[in-house]
């Protein structure tokens, strides 16, 4: 039991929840912009891909994460033609996407390497962060110290996309077009492109999400190596209200909810109860948050409803 | 310009898509049966380089030896296709058919009495009793016993790099299911006979897909104690083998030849010889020699399920280690040792 609740449970927390957070913070954008966006699987996917790729051929880790920054806002840059200019259902696609993903990137990796081991062997991973003066440092040193480099970009995106929508006119004006598209536009906002930017940003964290999957977090590839991680990141921006603290927090009660239950299994609980422990916990929380929800808010914003 | 790009981009396209599918014919004639064809019908897609790329190329192999005209693979992980593929590739033409893992045993049962005059081999399951079918079947707890002998004695020999006091080692499991059951079941059997002492710390992922979760499931049993693993989860088991080198301990590959994937620090590997045994069955429907209603079991004791030569790991396991390993083999083939089959 003392091996259970140790630090190491909560450095395991922070490392699985990267991936989703990333996503997440991503995610937040288009859904502050009021864009339905279940491609960040997909998205991702790509940017595992991508940094691979590029990393495998380049041999430089920077140009594969670059890489996967691109093929995120390529990918996401797809998405919103179909959806802001063509008028596509946003759910039919972000499946789309998804499926695609799975697909193309699966065909790709079999047609480049034949043999697995010869990818393995070629990538450069991302360098891990030791802190010098906290690592020595007893409990906060093996929390915080000699992760991979996104675990640190993740965090302190935190911060970013949270002065992004409340503090530069930017934010203001995604969180606007969200609220009431119309009324944005009514005073000479260009809320189309607004959403394209939003969507930029979601599909640019989403491949910085893949990157760290793909060579931080492991370094190979293999067929749908997201599993179901940006659906994960998806649930955890409604938890959150899309609000990025929230988020943040979400995202990493989830990594400690799911490093939990890795541990418990060697106890000797079956593992088909211990794998639902972070899904129950994510329901548990939703239904929380809504109770919660309905207290607070006081009355229906003014603009809600009126088209 | 632009309709010649789009030309060659097709090209190209198909280009990648003959790379990828088909056999290499070397097209000599041997036998008579040129009008033969072998439908390959399975619960997963080729390319997994596992399990059903390996049958894959033991017909490929067929079809060299046999002058078979055509392997056709069928593939598709969707439940919901599995019995309309089956009936398809028996009402198109095939006359051999192979429905492999698992799941494929119900079609099997149901379909093969309305196609009397068609062969079915199903693999990874047993079927007894039906005419024109043969099944067969592997026994991984024979080999996980093998790799839980060689986790066991590397894990007290503590002068070795990487190897800890703590007498504990782990394995990690895909989804939660018989097989897996009893990989796990025959790993155990054969630490305790080395030392019934040791711990066996365990873990089911609950998929074969997810290798940053086998990494991190990993990690925690190197945390709690572990120095060897052992895993049986497909892809999610490439990330048990990259926590092995991050975590400078040891693992135990499966499915294909892992050795090569974290030179190192992946110890062996259990390898299942699906294309052995589907290649055997192939002969015996080409050489007339069909024993049909029989089920064959591939284990360690016929070669079916074998282990790497160590020759990656080399000399980071001492002779002595390999030599009780070897006789372990030894005494499993000779009927001395008995391993429990719990499916």
């Amino acid at each position: 039991m003392a091996r259970l609740l140790d630090i190491s449970l909560l450095a395991a927390g922070l490392r699985t929840a990267t991936p989703i957070l990333l996503a997440a913070l991503g995610g937040l954008f288009t859904e502050q912009a009021g864009v339905l966006n279940i491609a960040l699987e997909g998205i991702m996917l790509f940017g595992a891909f991508a940094a691979v790729t590029v990393d495998y051929f380049t041999g430089s880790w920077l140009l594969g994460v670059l890489a996967a920054v691109f093929m995120g806002l390529i990918t996401a840059y797809i998405l919103a033609v179909f959806i802001l200019k063509l008028n596509a259902t946003e759910v039919i696609v972000g499946m789309g996407i998804n499926l695609f993903a799975s697909g193309l990137t699966a065909f790709l990796l079999r047609t480049m390497w034949t043999d697995k081991s010869e990818l393995a062997q070629g990538l450069v991973a991302l360098p891990r962060v030791v802190i010098p003066g906290l690592a020595k440092v007893p409990i906060l040193g093996p929390l915080l110290s000699g992760h991979s480099l996104l675990v640190y970009v993740a965090l302190a995106m935190v911060f970013v996309t949270q002065f992004i929508i409340y503090r530069t006119r930017l934010g203001l004006r995604i969180r606007a077009v969200g609220k009431n598209a119309e009324a944005t536009c009514s005073v000479g906002i260009d809320t189309l492109k607004l959403r394209y930017v939003a969507a930029g940003l979601s599909g640019a964290l989403c491949g910085l999400a893949g990157a760290h999957l793909s060579l931080g977090m492991l370094t190979m590839f293999t067929d749908n190596m997201t599993a179901g991680r940006g659906f994960m990141a998806l649930a955890v921006i409604y938890f959150g209200d899309a609000k990025p603290y929230m988020v943040a927090l979400g995202a990493i009660l989830f990594g400690c909810a799911e490093a939990l239950s890795m541990r418990l299994q060697s106890l000797g609980l079956p593992s088909h109860f211990v794998i639902m422990i972070p899904y129950i916990f994510t329901v548990v929380a939703l239904i929380a948050m809504s109770i919660n929800k309905k207290k607070v808010r006081p009355a229906k914003p003014a603009a809600e409803g009126v088209k | 310009m632009r309709y010649m790009k789009k030309v060659a981009a097709i090209l190209v396209l198909g280009a990648l898509v003959l790379g990828v599918v088909g056999c290499s014919n070397s097209g000599e004639n041997k036998t008579k049966s040129s009008n033969s064809k072998i439908a390959y019908v399975i619960t997963g897609t080729l390319g997994d380089e596992g399990f059903f790329d390996s049958g894959y190329e033991g017909l490929c192999r067929a079809k060299d030896e046999f002058n078979v005209q055509e392997v056709k693979s069928i593939e598709s992980f969707d439940p919901v296709d599995w019995e309309p593929n089956l009936r398809n590739a028996a009402q198109a033409g095939y006359d051999l058919i192979f429905a492999g893992g698992t799941p494929m045993k119900d079609y099997v049962e149901k379909l093969a009495p309305q196609f009397p005059n068609l062969h079915f081999v199903l693999f990874d399951g047993k079927i007894t009793g039906i005419e024109n079918v043969i099944s067969v079947e592997y026994g991984e707890e024979q080999g996980a016993y093998v790799a839980g002998v060689l986790a066991a004695l590397m894990t007290t020999e503590t002068d070795i790099e990487g190897i800890n006091p703590e007498k504990k080692v782990g394995f990690i499991g895909g989804m939660d299911i018989a097989v897996g059951q009893n990989w796990l079941n025959g790993f155990k059997q054969g630490v305790k006979a080395i030392d019934p002492e040791i711990e066996v710390l365990s873990a089911f992922a609950g998929t074969f897909g997810d290798p940053g979760k086998g990494k991190e499931l990993a990690l925690a049993q190197y945390e709690q104690g572990a120095d060897v693993i052992l895993h049986a989860a497909g892809d999610t088991g490439l990330g048990v083998l990259e926590a092995a080198k991050v975590a400078g301990r040891y693992a135990i590959g499966s499915d294909a030849d892992q050795d090569n994937l974290q030179p190192g620090h992946v110890l062996t590997s259990i390898m299942k010889r699906v294309d052995n045994s589907l290649f055997n069955a192939a002969e015996m429907h080409y050489s007339d020699k069909w024993e049909g209603g029989q089920s064959f079991m591939y284990n360690i004791e016929n070669d079916g399920v074998v282990l790497t030569d160590m020759s990656v790991i080399g000399d980071k396991v001492p002779a002595e280690i390999k030599a009780k390993v070897q006789s372990a083999i030894d005494d499993i083939k000779s009927g001395k040792i008995k391993v429990e089959r719990i499916r």
